[in-house]
């Protein structure tokens, strides 16, 4: 595993003589590697986009009254940070920049079933963000990222169209993904590589999948009536000619609900590898972790009307929400406890990956308690539309899914680049993430059980303590989100050469070299042991040999 | 399940044999297809044409709906599709997988349905004003 | 995990003497390639599923909740040329199933024939579909049929406009309201009614339910309409690669996955004409 140099004919090489023929080689590439490269540096520059909309919100919220901005340019701001970060960053962060580097590597497969497809879906994802980067140049959008009607049909003087269809075309970005990993999944893996063998991040990306290819169209229709709507001056959202805007949050909440479980699924499975990996055991309760993802896939499609107990949707119906909310918290809480179940005596270190991973089952936890406080219809009435669901959804997806890619990241960083990134600094990191995240979002949790509404840029008075807490956390939670940023790219060019396996992990993208050849594998592997073979004595064995700067 | 991938040779001579493990279904079996499509098309259409003449098309239920029609429209259009989708389109004969996705598009589109009606046949039409107008 | 790696398999070791130019190589098998490529347009068409069962959802919630507006505006579209649409439609959809049929045997003519005669009746269908919108049209313009629209001939006797918008009347004997909308091109009918209690329903203007009806009309056919064109692309490319005789008993696969993207249109449709054409 010693190696000085970085192998020669990797997926980063080419042979292009001239500039422009290396750009059209990136650019018109069909390999999954290099696509996932596009994407990150796409998603990351819309990540910091969104960040900074962040900023500007938190900055705004520092003191009780409407200073540094009118409320028009509030709304503007929130709705940009909403757009930006549900659509464009977290939605398709795991799938198309992990899971596209990583799910045929898993899997044994020299590519994904359809990389022409695969390619489709980045430029659809880059149209879609021109569209939404017009709109915010232009002015942005005020209307929420929800869009309700009849606020962004009939009233709002803002560029709902091309905000909406920058979403819509996202929405066919992420369809061409889900279709491809269900087909690569269903068809492509290496011979003995049975489903039961296969790594979790595999089955959490095919219950993501899953789950795309049923919800996002619809998002994608009710877009379009929208589009539709403003276009046309008339349309179905209307209430003066007998329509019903509660019919848009019905239609717009089926996807979004689902939305947040392709958020979250991802992240669950980049957990259980690092889970494994760092505790050197093989996950506690493998079926269950399988299962629970297609559970969470398919019960997340049956609760959306919590997100409408205060909409005049019928009680009996969200009776019926509340009680499948409490159902689907379930499988969740299954993960959690099957992850501690394998950390139980483990050999466990504590790399980089491994403190986002533990510091993702805290906070996920919390995020997901929460998460059932607002699934009970009486609480929900009382704290709904305030700062105690910003926390709870900051809490899953910062917490969540960010601290989940962020852990990826670092552990197939070496697999992705050939080299390791510093690890102290990776460390240091990760702390302040965690300290500056728990700082932001804390605090929103008791600002909205006092009662402060979300949306609004003014407040009473004696919320300003933990406004000014929420802020100069997330200062803090910005550093910890750029300082990868400069060591990723320092390990770049003077990063520790990684060798094929640095974590001395199992599974099939460790067998190859880092980074991968073109073709991934020299020939196709054929699998013969389960998942996670660590032997049982790996845990002591490693402990033992452990010196001052082995790599676990 | 198990891998669908052998790395065998595979002789491509008999096509025929290869692409169709799963069954074959015939010319004949289309125009038979085809004469039921129609037959279910002429079908509907005298069914609307003849329901107001027979009184079919009273009304049912407070909310006036005409269900009688509705239903008879709904169940050809759904044999309809069932004979497009099992025999022009092959999923008679296609594998287990391919089966189940297409089932999976309307179940989801059941639960869609069901559960939005749900919620519109408990709030009752119109939507009714709130305490504070 | 312990793997172990077999040599490159013969089907992939012999300079392709096993299969055909249209082998991709991340695939190891032609049988392997094909099985993705229907799946994957299966997949592909539950999405496509998904699509219009938004507009679907968003007509059984207002038929249920307009019943007698659905039926009054039902008479108002052309039921025989829907009917000869749906009609269209069946016909090309047996004329894929045995293009695909006919691919499958290697009989190169009839592949291109039943090909050709898709299109033919996709067009047919997009045209007479273009006549049912123009005469809309030309009522709205006052006058009786889009020939008279465009020649200048014979008027409307009556005020009509069922394109949803400013200028949308629906017209008064149907049943629509009465009122002082007939006189007026560019108002509308008065509600007969109130539309319940809805906020706003007491002010007399053009917004009628029937709006509902004729927005959802428009919004699924013409969304229907796109798809249609979308196809007709793909048989058109079909035939192309046809003729350039690309397909052959051992490699047909874009006949058979095109195929199912036409079936799909043709099932919709199935759908949109009893619940628009059919109503009472």
């Amino acid at each position: 595993m010693a190696t000085t140099a970085l192998p020669q004919n990797t997926y980063l090489h080419d042979t292009s003589p001239t500039v422009w023929d290396w750009i059209r080689s990136w650019l018109f590439t069909v390999d999954h590697k290099r696509i996932a490269i596009l994407y990150l540096l796409s998603i990351n520059f819309f990540f910091l986009l969104g960040g900074l909309a962040a900023g500007a919100v938190r900055l705004e919220l520092v003191t009780p009254q409407g200073d540094l901005m009118s409320s028009d340019m509030y709304n503007r701001a929130f709705t940009l940070h909403g757009v930006i970060m549900v659509f464009f960053f977290l939605i398709p962060v795991i799938p198309s920049v992990l899971g596209n580097f990583l799910v045929p590597l898993m899997i044994g497969a020299r590519d994904l079933a359809f990389p022409r497809v695969n390619l489709l879906s980045w430029y659809l994802y880059m149209g879609g963000g021109i569209f939404a980067l017009s709109a915010a140049v232009l002015g942005g959008v005020d209307t929420g990222w929800t869009f309700y009607t009849p606020f962004s049909s009939s009233y709002s003087n803002s560029n709902v169209i091309l905000t909406i269809a920058g979403a819509f075309i996202m929405g066919f970005s992420s369809i061409a993904t889900g279709v491809n990993f269900i087909v690569t999944i269903h068809k492509m893996r290496a011979p003995g590589l049975t489903w039961f063998r296969l790594p979790l991040f595999i089955w959490a990306m095919y219950a993501t999948s899953l789950v795309i290819v049923l919800a996002t169209p619809v998002i994608g229709i009710t877009l379009l009536l929208l589009m539709v709507e403003r276009i046309w001056g008339v349309g179905i959202f209307d209430p003066a000619l007998g329509g019903d805007p509660v019919l848009f949050q019905h239609l717009f909440w089926f996807y979004s609900h689902p939305a947040v479980y392709i958020m979250i699924l991802p992240a669950f499975g980049v957990i259980s590898e690092l889970i494994a990996t760092f505790s050197r055991k093989r996950v506690f309760g493998y079926e269950f972790i399988a299962f629970s993802s297609l559970a969470i896939a398919i019960l997340g499609f049956l609760v959306w009307g919590h997100h409408m107990f205060v909409s005049s949707q019928s009680v009996y119906s969200s009776l019926v929400f509340s009680f499948i909310s409490m159902l689907v918290a379930i499988p969740s809480a299954i993960k959690v406890f099957n992850w501690t179940a394998t950390l139980y005596k483990g050999s466990i270190s504590y790399r980089t990956p491994m403190l986002y991973a533990l510091g993702f089952i805290g906070l996920f936890v919390i995020g997901g308690l929460t998460g059932i406080f607002l699934g009970i219809v009486a609480v929900d009435i009382h704290v709904t539309d305030t700062y105690f669901v910003v926390a709870h959804f900051h809490y899953v997806m910062v917490g969540g899914t960010i601290m989940a890619y962020l852990g990826g990241l670092h552990y197939w960083w070496p697999k992705i680049t050939g080299r390791m990134y510093n690890e102290v600094w990776g460390s240091i990191s990760a702390m302040v993430v965690f300290v500056g995240f728990n700082l932001t979002f804390f605090p929103q949790f008791v600002l909205g059980y006092l009662g402060m509404p979300r949306r609004y840029h003014v407040y009473p008075e004696e919320f300003q303590i933990l406004n000014v807490l929420s802020t100069a956390g997330s200062s803090i939670l910005a550093l910890g989100f750029l300082l990868p940023i400069v060591y990723f790219m320092l390990s770049l060019v003077n990063g520790k050469v990684a060798g094929d396996n640095p974590w001395d992990s199992t599974g099939l993208e460790w067998t190859i070299s880092s980074p991968p050849p073109t073709h991934n594998f020299h020939e196709i592997p054929i699998v013969t042991t389960e998942a996670y073979a660590y032997p049982p004595e790996a845990a002591e064995r490693d402990a033992a040999a452990w010196r001052p700067g082995s790599p676990l | 399940m198990a891998t669908t991938s052998d790395n065998s040779a595979q002789g491509h001579a008999a096509g025929a044999h290869d692409d169709h493990p799963y069954g074959h279904i015939g010319r004949p079996t289309y125009y038979k297809i085809f004469g039921a499509l129609m037959g279910l098309m002429i079908l509907t259409v005298l069914a609307w044409y003849v329901e107001p003449l027979l009184g079919l098309d009273r009304l049912v239920g407070e909310n006036g709906a005409r269900v009688i029609g509705i239903t008879v429209a709904m169940a050809i259009a759904i044999a309809k599709t069932a004979l497009i989708v099992l025999f022009f389109m092959h999923i008679k004969v296609s594998e287990r997988v391919t089966q189940l996705y297409a089932a999976a598009a309307f179940v989801g589109l059941a639960i869609m349905v069901i559960i939005i009606m749900g919620d519109y046949f408990a709030r009752g039409w119109p939507p009714q004003l709130g305490p504070l107008t | 995990m312990a793997t172990t790696t077999q040599p490159a398999a013969p089907a992939h070791g012999d300079a392709h003497a096993q299969h055909g130019p249209e082998l991709r190589h991340h695939f190891e098998t032609a049988r392997q390639q094909k099985e993705a490529a229907t799946l994957g347009m299966w997949v592909f068409l539950v999405t496509e599923v998904m699509l219009f069962g938004g507009i679907f959802m968003a007509y059984i919630v207002y038929r249920w909740a307009f019943p007698e507006i659905w039926a009054e505006s039902a008479k108002h579209l052309n039921t025989p040329l829907g009917t000869v649409n749906t009609v269209v439609l069946l016909v090309s959809s047996l004329t894929v199933a045995l293009a695909v049929n006919a691919a499958e045997e290697g009989r190169r003519r009839t592949l291109l024939t039943m090909l050709g005669i898709t299109i033919v009746l996709g067009f047919a269908f997009l045209g007479i579909k273009a006549y049912e919108y123009s005469e809309k049209f030309a009522h709205c313009s006052g006058y009786a049929n889009p020939l008279a629209w465009a020649t200048g001939g014979a008027a409307l006797g009556e005020t009509e406009c069922l394109v949803p918008g400013r200028a949308f009347v629906f017209p008064e004997e149907h049943g629509g309201a009465a009122g002082e909308a007939a006189a007026a091109p560019t108002e509308g009918a008065v509600q007969a009614e109130p539309i319940g209690n809805v906020i706003g329903a007491a002010v007399p203007t053009q917004k009628t339910p029937h709006q509902l009806f004729f927005f959802l009309y428009f919004v699924a056919t013409a969304l229907h309409a796109v798809h249609m064109l979308i196809g007709l692309t793909i048989v058109s490319t079909l035939t192309f690669l046809a003729w350039r005789g690309l397909f052959t008993p051992v490699y047909y696969t874009p006949v058979e996955i095109g195929g199912l993207y036409w079936h799909l249109i043709d099932i919709v449709w199935v759908f949109l004409f009893p619940l628009f054409y059919l109503v009472h």
